[in-house]
């Protein structure tokens, strides 16, 4: 299955993206894993303080991802 | 002239101007049933950050996640208390320091509801919607701003 990945703030720095693609073989990934997958791609995640949206609501990490998903990173909010 | 709501867009670029202000205020003359209005201004600090002078910061935001929680606290601001209407406006971009990003404006009929409800929104407005900050250097350099959690009692972290 294929998801959209998308980085805001801090974030973008992290990664030197706004947003990509990623293929996912297994059917029954959670947030969790897909966390630890992408902090092994990009290391400095490690250090970011980050939450995850799915499809714009937050997510918790046992969530199960589905084909077509929109996944955000999200560093602390900083309006006002 | 009715507009709908949820289709209207709560970002502005660049800084919110005293005339947009003004003509916000403008428009309420109209409504002849409110008595009180209430208003926050956010304005952009020149912080100092080891030693170096914030001039600007350059808002962005996840903007279709932004709306959608924009319109939630929208909502709930309604059902919790009496309030004639209520607008919410917040820059995208460049805000230099002393200029305005942030605009809320609640009127109701009377005034203890307006100072509730527009602290209520500004509280939640900064905790829940997804906008970021970049504090801006005079020497162009910029850290990532993250706002500090409200810390009277009650406050959450």
């Amino acid at each position: 299955m294929t998801i959209t990945l998308k980085y805001f703030g801090l974030l973008v720095d992290v990664c030197q993206k706004k947003e990509e693609q990623f293929y996912i073989e297994d059917n029954k990934v959670s947030i969790s894993f897909l966390r630890t997958k992408m902090e092994t791609t990009y290391e400095e995640l490690k250090n970011a303080n980050y939450s995850i949206a799915v499809n714009q609501s937050m997510s918790s990490l046992d969530y199960i991802i589905k084909d077509q998903d929109v996944i955000a990173l999200l560093p602390p909010f900083a309006g006002g | 002239m009715l507009k709908d709501k949820s289709k209207k867009s709560s970002f502005i670029k660049g800084q919110i101007t005293s005339e947009f202000i003004g003509n916000s205020i403008a428009k309420h003359q109209s409504k002849t049933s409110i008595g009180a209005h209430n208003i926050f201004l956010g304005q952009v600090r020149a912080d100092i950050v080891e030693g170096k002078k914030v001039v600007a910061i350059e808002y962005s935001a996840y903007e279709e996640m932004a709306e959608q929680s924009f319109y939630e606290i929208r909502e709930a601001a309604f059902a919790k208390y009496e309030l004639s209407c209520l607008h919410i406006y917040h820059s995208l971009g460049w805000v230099k320091t002393g200029e305005i990003c942030l605009f809320v404006f609640v009127s109701a009929p009377r005034r203890k509801v307006v100072y509730k409800a527009l602290e209520y929104l500004v509280e939640e407005i900064k905790e829940k919607v997804s906008i970021f900050g970049k504090e801006i250097f005079e020497d162009e350099s910029y850290t990532w701003k993250v706002n500090s959690p409200p810390n009277h009692e009650g406050g959450v972290l």
